[in-house]
This record gives structure tokens, sequence and C-alpha cells, in this order.
């Protein structure tokens, strides 16, 4: 009995004391702690708002002109106050995150995987053609700001979420590419990588197995960081009137329909969806510090 | 590699990844939003006149040619007519762009000031209060996005304390003034040309808070690096020697920490700076300034094509400038750079 337990724990030891290493690593600034905390917040609102809100019907087309522009902190139903139609701002930043973090879980899954792919065959083919094309490609995607990119594409498509999350993918991938380029170009040349060469290893299991993994902790500190800055330009273009158009929740919208009309008598229209913007960010940037001090030694 | 060789070679970059985007943004309007032809003419309209119509305007070759034609047309100087404002896009480009880079020009100046001013305090007190106060300053300027400062700028400076106005260009008497002398387009040169000194204050005034606006969040990333470049350099062994040697702290602060310390910072200055013709067009939008920007958005929501395809291609040329400039300026910092891309 005794031999087994010893036999397991042996096993398991190098995972579990990986993980607590990471751990030991990322916890050691509480600044990453908060990150951690603000971030699962946020995720948590976005998943559960139509559950947790206090007035769901509020998301959309409601009105109740008996009770609009009630200034916060005055009435216990609405904390945050409300706003022109008579609409609950705290429940509608809340269904904001919703819309914000489908825009970043949509974008995001949609370019980390390709933008990685060519990423890894172009730092594998350094210095080839297959590298050029990749690498050129990629810059006349970056040779602009990524707004301005963005809302050129959103003009010419009909404004929507739908076509802001299309445009801000499609000027995204070459991040990750560039990332993932820099990172593989040097692994490239490792003794491991000329070993498994050498043993005759095919070129997918040299880039899947031998590169990727060791490229795998800055894609992921990029990953956790972009949560906030795809936010950031969807609730730009939602600003600027190319992205979600009103009644929809979003907060960009929000705070640009709201800032335009309101103010500063009833800034807390506007005030408090821009507040929700910038708790996203900074959590996300937070838990983003984090992961890169797990991944360096 | 000689400096030459390398600004030549960035030239040569910049100039493939324009070409790019060209073709890009031309497949972008000409393609996606359908045919050009029927977009023009009222419904109903015959065939055979549109047939005419897609004739003369060499809409019936292959889609290659277009381009070609239309490339020519841009290296002429001719990037179309504005369905928006009824007139070349060319003259809207040159009227509303001078506008635009002032304020981008003055919000970099911002910036590198006051990135060093705090990046130098926090770097000189490490780990004390003013370090540890820069760090939050920081923090936040990165999480707040351009354009939440800019509304709350607004809010708390122009429209409850009124210490700055809450947009435009100028006072309406100056606007007219300005109008009828103008000489380069950029405000705040022809003030000072035609000797309006007051003008120029006027402008100033107006751009300080658009300024602040586009500049905190790049200012507060900035500093950061700074900050981190000295405390890690400042444990080097040349500034322990240059100090043993009794030069004087100043000296050995600005001279030897300091230069080393922010090639970092340069580098990302640029792409902060770069970045700010993008956050320009929520800026401006904000605090309504009558610049490209804000005449781009207009024409962006009623479709206008050529303005469009205008607004990227000018923005991705003076990005590619900005990112020059600083290319050159980071090798000038740092012979290191030049060495290695000779050892490429």
């Amino acid at each position: 009995m005794e031999k087994i337990r010893l036999f397991k724990t042996i096993k398991q030891s190098p995972r579990w004391e990986y993980a607590k290493r990471m751990w030991y690593k990322f916890s050691r600034s509480p600044l990453s702690i908060a990150g951690l905390v603000i971030s699962a917040t946020c995720i948590f609102i976005g998943l559960f708002a139509p559950y947790i809100v206090p007035y769901p019907e509020h998301g959309g087309l409601f009105h109740n002109f008996e009770d609009r522009f009630i200034p916060p902190f005055q009435n216990s139903n609405y904390i945050l106050g409300t706003d022109y139609y008579g609409r609950d701002v705290l429940t509608r930043t809340m269904l904001g995150f919703q819309y914000s973090l489908m825009m970043a879980v949509t974008v995001l899954s949609l370019v980390v995987a390709p933008g990685v792919i060519l990423g890894l065959i172009a730092g594998y083919h350094k210095g080839t053609w297959v590298d050029t094309v990749i690498m050129r490609i990629s810059d006349v995607f970056i040779a602009v700001p990524p707004l301005v990119l963005a809302l050129g594409i959103c003009s010419v498509l009909e404004p929507n979420i739908f076509n802001a999350m299309m445009a801000v993918s499609l000027m995204w991938w070459p991040w990750y590419a560039r990332l993932t380029y820099n990172v593989s170009s040097a692994i490239r040349n490792e003794y491991f990588v000329q070993a498994a060469e050498v043993m005759g290893a095919s070129t997918l299991h040299i880039i899947f197995k031998e590169i990727l993994p060791n490229c795998l902790g800055p894609i992921l500190t990029k990953v956790t960081l972009d949560v906030g800055w795809v936010i950031l330009i969807g609730s730009a273009l939602s600003f600027v009137g190319l992205g979600a158009q009103p009644p929809t929740p979003d907060l960009g919208t929000m705070v640009a329909t709201n800032a335009e009309k309101y103010m500063p008598d009833f800034w807390w229209t506007s005030i408090f969806p821009a507040l929700g913007i910038v708790i996203i960010i900074l959590g996300f940037n937070l838990l983003g510090d984090g992961v890169r001090d797990m991944f360096t030694e | 590699m000689k400096m030459k060789t390398y600004i030549a070679r960035r030239l040569g970059f910049a100039l493939f990844s324009l070409i790019g985007l060209s073709i890009l943004v031309f497949y972008l309007a000409r393609v996606i939003p359908g045919d050009p032809v029927l977009m023009m003419v009222p419904p109903g309209t015959s065939p055979k006149v549109i047939e005419e119509l897609r004739h003369t305007l060499g809409l019936d070759k292959p889609l290659y040619q277009q381009y070609l034609f239309w490339l020519e047309d841009v290296f002429r100087g001719d990037l179309g007519f504005s369905v928006y404002t009824q007139r070349s896009v060319t003259n809207d480009v040159l009227e509303y762009l001078p506008i635009s880079l002032e304020l981008v020009v003055l919000a970099a100046l911002m910036e590198i000031v006051g990135s060093f001013l705090l990046g130098v305090l926090a770097g000189m007190h490490a780990y004390k209060w003013p370090d540890n106060l820069v760090r939050i300053v920081s923090y936040i300027g990165i999480s707040v996005p351009a354009f939440v400062w800019a509304i709350i700028f607004q809010l708390i400076f122009a429209l409850q304390l009124s210490l700055f106005p809450t947009g435009g260009l100028l006072d309406s008497q100056y606007m007219d003034i300005m109008r009828a002398r103008r000489v380069t387009g950029f405000t705040s040169l022809d003030s000072l040309i035609a000797g309006r000194f007051d003008a120029f204050v006027n402008f100033v005034w107006h751009a300080t808070l658009p300024a602040l606006a586009l500049c905190i969040g790049g200012m507060a990333q900035d500093a950061r690096i700074i900050r981190a470049g000295m405390v890690e350099n400042k444990e080097k062994e040349y500034i322990a020697m240059a100090k043993s040697q009794g030069l004087p702290q100043r000296l050995v602060m600005f001279k030897y920490l300091l230069k080393p310390s922010i090639i970092p910072a340069v580098t990302v200055m640029g792409m902060d700076i770069a970045a700010m013709l993008g956050n320009a067009f929520l800026v401006e939008k904000v605090f309504m300034w009558p610049g490209f920007s804000q005449h781009a958005i207009a024409a962006m929501l009623r479709s206008d094509l050529n303005t469009i395809v205008a607004t990227v291609i000018v923005i991705g040329i003076i990005f590619a400038i900005v990112n020059i400039i600083t290319d050159i300026m980071v090798a000038y910092l740092d012979p290191r750079i030049r060495l290695m891309e000779k050892g490429e």
C-alpha cells in the first residue's frame, strides 16, 4: 500500500510541481492577483449578464420616461442612474461586458491559430522565399494603425457588430505571425531542432512538437493582453458609429451616443460605460503581466 | 552597414508595404461593395447607358488594369472625386490633414517631454514614493483609452471648470482671420507667419486637451520603460566606474545613464506616435477638431469610397515616415543595431 502511494506521487509530481511553480511566479505580484480577480469578474458578468442584471429588458428598445435621467447613487432601484429612455445604466453596462467579451473571444479564436501557424512556417523557413512571402504580406496589414484599417473595412461593409469583428480579425493576425516568427526563427537553430532534423523527423513534427511548445509563453501572454486591446478597438469602432448600432448595449456605442448628446448634465450615462471599458482593459492588462511573469525565469 | 544603405533599405521596405496596402484597399473599395457603376446610376437606367458609363470610366477592363490606372492617378496626386464634399479628394486632404497633423505633433511633443520627466523622476527615486506614484499613474494611463480620456478631460476641465474650450480649432473671431491668411494650412504656422501671436495662443489653448488625451496613454507606457532602463543600467559597472572617477552626479545621470535607457523607449514612442494617427479619429470626434480624421469619419459614414481609400493610403504614408524616422533615431542612438544589421 505504502509503495503504491509513493509510486503515484512520484509519477504525478513533475506536472504538479510545474503548475505549483507557475502559480508561485504568478502570485508573487499582488497586481497579478488583482488582475486575475478583475478579469474573472468581467468574464463572469459577461457570461451571466442576462441572468444577474436587475432589469434584463433594459438592454433593448425599452423606455420608461417617468424614470429618465435619474442621477447615480440617489435611487436604490437604479444605483448608477438611468439614461434618456429611463433605462438602468448599470444593467446596460453589464450587458455591454457581454458584447465586448464576445468580440474578444470571436476575434482571438479567429486570428490566433492562422497567425501562429503562418509565423511558425515562416520562422522555420527563415531566409527562404516562404519567409519573405509570409512576412512581407503581414507587413502590409500593419502598414497603418490597426484602427484606421478596421475603420476602412467597416465603412465599406455595413456597420454592425459582426462586420466589426471580421474587420478587426482581418488586421489582427499579422501580430501573431510576427511574434511567433521572432521566437521560432530564433529557436529554429537550436540543437534540439537540428537533432530532430538529423533523425529524419517530418517538418510537421518539428514545427508543432519541437518549436511550437517553446513559443507558447509569449503567445499566451499576448492573447491575455489582447483581450483588452481587441475590446478597445471594438469599442472604438462603435464609438465612431461603425460598429454595433444603438440600441445594442455596446459599451463604445453607449459612451459615444450619450457623450454627444447628454454631456455635462447627464454625465453618468456616458462615464459609467466608459469605466466599464477601463475595468476590462485594466484587468486583462494586469493579468497579462502576471502571465508574462509566469513564463520568465 | 552605412547609414545611407540602412535608410535606403528601410525606404524600400516601406514602399513595398505601401504598394501592398494600396492593392488591399483598392480591392476593398472596388470589389467588396459591389458594382460601382450600378451604385452611381439611378435605378431603372437602361443597360446600354450603364455599359457606356462602364466603358468611359474604364471599369470594363480587367481588375489589374483598373488598379494600374488608379495607381497612376495616385502618383499624379489625383485621389479621385469625393461624393461627400463634391470636390477632389486631394483638395480635402490638403485642407484637413495639416489640422490633424499639428494636433498629433503637439501631442507627440507633450508625450516626449512628459514621459522623460516622469520616467527620470521614477528612475532616480526607484522604489520610493515618486516611483510608486508614477507606477500607479502609468497603469491607469495605459488602461484608459484615449477617447475616454477625451471625454473625462472635456467633462472636468472644459464643461465643469471652464478652464479650456469644449472643442473646435479656434475661437470664431480668429477663425475668420486665419481663413483669410491661409498659407501652409497649419494653423499654428499660419498664425505665426501672419504675426498674430494671440491667434497662436488661442490655438494652443484649444489644442491642449485633445493633445493631452491623445498622448497620456503612451506617456505612461514610455515613462515605465525609461524608468526600467534606468534602474537596470544603474547596476552596470560603467556607471560605478564613472561615479568612482568623481564625475558630477548630473553628468552621470544624463549622459551615461539616460542615453542607453531611452533607446527602448524611443522605439515604443515611435509606435505610440504612429498610433496617435488612429486615436486621433476618436479624440477629434469628442473635441470637434475640424481635422482629417473628423472629415474621414464623416465620409466613412456616407460610404464615400474614394475618401476612404485616400484616408488609409495617406495615413499609411505618414505611418511609414514616422516609423522610418524612429528607426533612424534608434540606429543613431544605438550603434549596436547598425552593426547587427551588418551581421545579417
